[in-house]
Parts: C-alpha cells; sequence; structure tokens
C-alpha cells in the first residue's frame, strides 16, 4: 500500500501541475505496474509432513498478489498435497520433495490440505489433519 | 474463513461434508469462502463514517431538509409484457425445482458435481435475495409452490370445482406470522450448522418435503394468508422486495420506480412477529459471519474446556444455542430502543413505535447481505455454468459449458474490502434517512421527531459497527505466519 502510494503520488503532484488528464492516467498506470512488478518476489515454503499433519508452525502461509510462491513438500508417508481455488496438487512419495510452483494471482484465502494415500474418498469417516492456509494479500 | 469448507477433490468433498472437520467446523452450507479479513484501518474508516453520517443525517432533518423533499413515484406502463413474463418465471422455476429435486435423488452424491447445492445455496438463497433487494421482488413470479399451485387451483376450477383445490379454513390468527420467523430460523440453522446441508439427497429431501408443507398450507388456508404467514421465503423476499426501486404497479401491467427504501416506509410492520422477523433477518447474517471468525473458535475451546460434557466436540450445541442467542440480543436491543422512544415521546405504547420503525433495519439486512456474500457469491456462483451442463454430474455436457472453471481471481480482496465497508455504511446511511423521515411523519413536531429517532440511531449505529467488527475479525493473531525460507 505505502509503496503504491509513493509511485501515485508524484504522478498526482504532476498531473495537479499539468492538469492533463491523459497523462494522469498513464502516469498511474505506469506507476502501479512499476509498483506491481518492483514488489513481486519469490516465495519458497518448505512444508513437511509429519504423520499425516503439517505442523502448525507451518499452517499459515503468506504472500502478496504477484508474487512466484514455491511450495516446496516433503512427507514421510505417501499421499497428494491439494492447494484449493488455486486447484493445484502433488502426489508425493515418502522422503521425495515435491514442489507446487505458481504465481498467486488471486487474493484470498486457501486451504493447503494433505491426503495420506489410500483415503478412501466416500467412506465419511475422513477426518482430515488441520490444513494449512496460504493467504495471498492485495498490493 | 474456512466454513465453507468444501474441497475441489472428490475425496475432500466428501469427507468435509458428510464427517465435518475435527473439532468446532461450522459447515456452512456449501462452498468454499477465499474472503481474506477487513484490515483494521478500513474498519476504523467505515466507523467513522457510520457515526458521521449519524450527525449529517440529523442536522439535515433538524433543518427541516426532508420536508421539502417529496416522494417522487413514476408509474411505467408495460402492456401484456409482465404477464408474459410471469408465466416464463414460472415454468422457469417449476422446471429448476423439478431439476433439483431429479438431480438430488439420483445424481452424483458430490455436492459440487451436483446442480443442487449451487442452486439452492448460491444462486437462490444468496443471489436472489441480493437481486430483489437491488432491483424488484421478482419471486412472486419465480415462485415454483406458488405456479404449482395457481396451475391445480385453475385446473380444478375448470373441472368444475368452484373453491378450486382450498379448502379455505381460517388461518389461525393467534399463530399471526411466528410460523415464518420459526422457518427463517430453521432454515438459517440448516445452511449453517447442520453438517449435511450441501448433501444432494438431503436438500431433495427437504425441497420435496417443503413442498408438500406449503402446498398443504396454500391448500388449507388460501395462497395469501400463508405466504403471509407461514412462507418463510415469500415473506423474506418481500421484505428485501420493499427496498427496492421497482414495484409491481397495481393493475399488474405496470411497474412503478420509487427511491430505493421508500416502500419501506409506506407502512408499518403488520404484527410483532414480523417485527421479530426483520431482527432474524439481520442477526441470521451476522452470524453467519460469526462463525467464520477464530474468535469464536477461541470462545468454543474455552467452553469445551471449562463445560465438558455439555458442548460437544463438532460445536452444534454452540452453533444452536448461538443462533438463537444472537437473534435474542438483536431482538432485546430493538425493542429497549423502542421502549426508550416511547418514554421519550409519550404518546403511543412501545409495541406500535416497534411496528413502526422496524423496517428500516431493512437496508442494514441488505448490506449485510451484500458484504459478506458479494465475492462468495461471484466466486462460487461461477460453479452454475459448468453445472448447468452436467446438472447430475453424469459426464454431460448440455450446453457445451461442462469443462468450464471458476475464475477464483475475479474479485480483488481489496475490491471486496471496499465494497463490503461502503455497502454496510450506505445501508446504515439509508436505514437511518428511513428512520428520521419516518418518525418525522408520525410524530407531531420536528424536535420531537428528532427526540423519538435518537434511540434508534444509537442502536442502528451499533448494529453496524458489531457487523464491521465481524468482518474486520482478526484484530487478534490467533495463528503466527510461516516465514519463506
Amino acid at each position: 500500500m505505502t509503496r503504491t502510494l509513493q509511485h501515485v503520488l508524484p504522478a498526482l503532484l504532476v498531473m495537479l501541475r499539468q492538469k492533463g488528464h491523459a497523462t494522469f492516467a498513464l502516469l498511474c498506470l505506469v506507476a502501479t505496474t512499476a509498483a506491481g512488478a518492483a514488489d513481486s518476489s519469490d516465495k519458497t515454503f518448505d512444508v513437511t509432513i509429519v504423520r499425516g499433519a503439517i505442523p502448525a508452525e507451518q499452517r499459515m502461509l503468506r504472500v502478496t498478489k504477484g508474487d512466484t510462491v514455491r511450495l516446496r513438500v516433503t512427507s514421510d508417508a505417501p499421499g497428494e498435497i491439494h492447494l484449493h481455488g488455486y486447484r493445484l496438487e502433488t502426489k508425493l512419495k515418502p522422503g521425495v520433495p515435491g514442489e507446487i510452483v505458481f504465481k498467486a494471482y488471486a487474493t484470498g484465502r486457501y486451504r493447503l490440505e494433505w491426503h495420506p494415500a489410500g483415503e478412501t474418498s466416500k467412506s465419511g469417516s475422513h477426518h482430515g489433519p488441520p490444513p494449512a492456509t496460504l493467504e495471498v494479500r492485495p498490493r | 474463513m474456512s466454513r465453507r469448507h468444501l474441497a475441489s477433490t472428490v475425496a475432500s468433498l466428501a469427507g468435509a461434508t458428510l464427517a465435518g472437520l475435527p473439532a468446532t467446523a461450522w459447515a456452512h452450507a456449501f462452498g468454499q469462502r477465499y474472503d481474506l479479513p477487513v484490515p483494521l484501518g478500513y474498519f476504523v474508516v467505515g466507523a467513522a463514517a457510520a457515526v458521521a453520517v449519524s450527525f449529517v443525517v440529523a442536522v439535515l432533518f433538524m433543518r427541516g431538509a426532508a420536508q421539502k423533499s417529496r416522494q417522487k413515484r413514476f408509474v411505467v406502463p408495460l402492456g401484456p409484457i409482465l404477464p408474459a413474463l410471469r408465466i416464463a418465471g414460472q415454468l422457469v422455476s417449476v422446471i429448476a425445482l423439478c431439476t433439483l429435486v431429479i438431480a438430488g435423488l439420483i445424481g452424483n452424491r458430490n455436492p459440487e458435481m451436483n446442480l443442487a447445492p449451487t442452486l439452492v445455496w448460491i444462486i437462490w438463497w444468496v443471489g436472489l435475495p441480493l437481486l430483489v433487494a437491488c432491483i424488484g421482488n421478482v419471486w412472486p413470479a419465480l415462485d415454483p409452490w406458488r405456479a404449482l399451485f395457481e396451475w391445480g387451483d385453475a385446473a380444478a376450477r375448470r373441472l368444475g370445482n368452484a373453491n378450486g383445490i382450498c379448502l379455505g379454513l381460517p388461518y389461525p390468527a393467534r399463530l399471526g406470522a411466528w410460523p415464518a420467523v420459526f422457518l427463517l430460523l430453521l432454515f438459517v440453522w440448516i445452511e449453517v450448522i447442520y453438517p449435511r446441508a450441501a448433501d444432494p439427497l438431503q436438500l431433495a429431501t427437504m425441497a420435496l418435503a417443503w413442498s408438500a408443507v406449503t402446498l398443504l398450507g396454500m391448500a388449507c388456508f388460501g395462497g395469501n394468508a400463508w405466504r403471509r404467514n407461514a412462507d418463510v421465503f415469500s415473506l423474506y423476499f418481500s421484505m428485501l422486495g420493499r427496498f427496492a426501486v421497482i414495484a409491481t404497479g397495481r393493475d399488474a401491467r405496470s411497474i412503478v420506480l420509487r427511491s430505493p427504501g421508500l416502500g419501506l416506509i409506506e407502512a408499518p410492520a403488520e404484527s410483532l412477529a414480523i417485527v421479530a422477523f426483520v431482527i432474524a433477518m439481520l442477526a441470521t447474517v451476522l452470524f453467519d459471519g460469526l462463525l467464520g471468525t477464530q474468535a469464536l473458535a477461541f470462545v468454543h475451546r474455552a467452553l469445551t474446556a471449562s463445560l465438558p460434557g455439555i458442548l460437544d466436540e463438532r460445536g452444534y450445541v454452540l452453533g444452536t444455542v448461538g443462533l438463537i442467542c444472537v437473534w435474542l440480543l438483536f431482538l432485546g436491543a430493538y425493542f429497549l430502543s423502542c421502549l426508550v422512544t416511547a418514554r421519550l415521546v409519550r404518546d403511543r405504547p412501545v409495541a406500535a413505535i416497534a411496528r413502526m420503525f422496524a423496517l428500516t433495519l431493512v437496508p442494514i439486512a441488505i448490506a449485510y447481505n451484500l458484504a459478506h456474500y458479494f465475492s462468495y457469491l461471484l466466486a462460487q456462483g461461477q460453479m452454475i455454468i459448468p453445472l448447468l451442463s452436467d446438472p447430475l454430474g453424469l459426464k454431460w455436457n448440455l450446453f457445451g459449458t461442462a469443462t468450464y472453471n471458476p475464475d477464483i481471481g475475479l474479485l480483488d480482496a481489496r475490491f471486496t474490502w471496499y465494497l463490503a465497508i461502503s455497502s454496510i455504511v450506505t445501508g446504515h446511511a439509508i436505514s437511518i434517512w428511513l428512520a428520521h423521515r419516518l418518525a418525522l411523519r408520525e410524530f407531531h413536531t420536528p424536535r420531537q421527531a428528532v427526540i423519538a429517532s435518537v434511540p434508534l440511531t444509537v442502536l442502528m449505529m451499533a448494529y453496524t459497527t458489531i457487523s464491521l467488527l465481524v468482518m474486520a475479525e482478526p484484530l487478534v493473531q490467533f495463528t503466527p505466519p510461516a516465514g519463506p525460507s
């Protein structure tokens, strides 16, 4: 927010001096794209699944819209990790790290859920472990 | 907010919906919410704006601005368009009801691959109220039960039965609109507490059960008496529709254009049950918002620890008690403010004041709906596109849209925040404006009117602040974030 302001404010000042609305719009556009380009970064998270659960301290992952997110997941048992909303998933073998890499294009809170292999989908007896949350904040 | 935990895969879907998640997993009817809580700054600005608006409105009224502004209404004759639209609406709605029941009974049991949950919980229960409030009450034309009853009635008359299929029993006056109040609370309980609300089979069963009840009710007491007193959905949409800018004219061949909200101050609430109904409309949306908060999960954990044996692990008891309590608290606060008004003006009983002002709260209820559900409607509502092509989840592709993937990036969080705060503040402003206007009309002097609306203004400020608080929930950090490596 503050960074965007830093880019937009000079543009506003220029507009006040020149009173050229087209210039203003163009500057705003340039400023915001510049801000967006300057701020987006790569964020890598290590998620380690121990006995079928994501440890408590890894359950909140925060990034900013536009970031490239790299989730490096390792598990001690076979299964799948799902990122809801973005609809991404990867299958894991015990001890072999897997990766989900994506651009965080949509803001919001999305569940990152672990599904152990062999989980029967329709049994209704699924008491899933607490999921992690990926929080994508707006710029 | 993870309360609408619906997974995008069969595995977690069936699991999450049928069994719920461990400990305090209130399963909102259907679908997943991706909303970020409103940041503190927006909350402060919103609350300050609500206070400022209240003062500005009060000052304007003391200067007599409202007396100058006159109610303007434009009647637009539409000829045979309205009756034709009505027939089309009835056909569409009866087909939708049949599809819903068939999909629920024989379709895929996965809620995300069946038309029924999305149609009921997102399009009808979230989308339609917003449409009705913003544009006009289209429910009378889209009410499938009304259509079925009217068709049956017309057929019976044609076959020579002068009374149609109506038995003409008198509706028990003592019951009033209380059945609708009870049914609204029950329906919201199913929506936010009942863990199997998204199960297509359950939905079809409930739709069939309600069809039987409501058709029987109309047959016994007549369509109008039933819809005014017991038909929760007709009453719900009619309350929202009174806010809307379009109303149907007297002859059903014209529409009336009016300022938003003016329909709410045409007449007082018909009874105290209607007052309770309006308050329930507010309280239930707020309660739904409250359920997603970590604060409530925290309270639940604390209560479960200190009262073992009374509360269940999943939070059904707390949820049920909480829903009733929030409604009673809102109701109590409203009557308290009416009591204060009655004491201040001393010219009519408190019940008359309660009935007089109740409908001015409807804009706040609409604002709650818009603020809480708009992003959810836009994100989850897109599911209707693939589902229309494959309503039963049998890999059909009727309209070629079965493979459509919802775009989760449609709304930015910042837009959602602006919308939430501005709709709550606007709803608040309209409510206060209406209350002042009503007071000016009903009381003898402008001074008395301003005095009379002070307690209500305070109450509305409280309702508004509470709803802002619920949206800006995590003022306390419950889960510390993990740092990227």
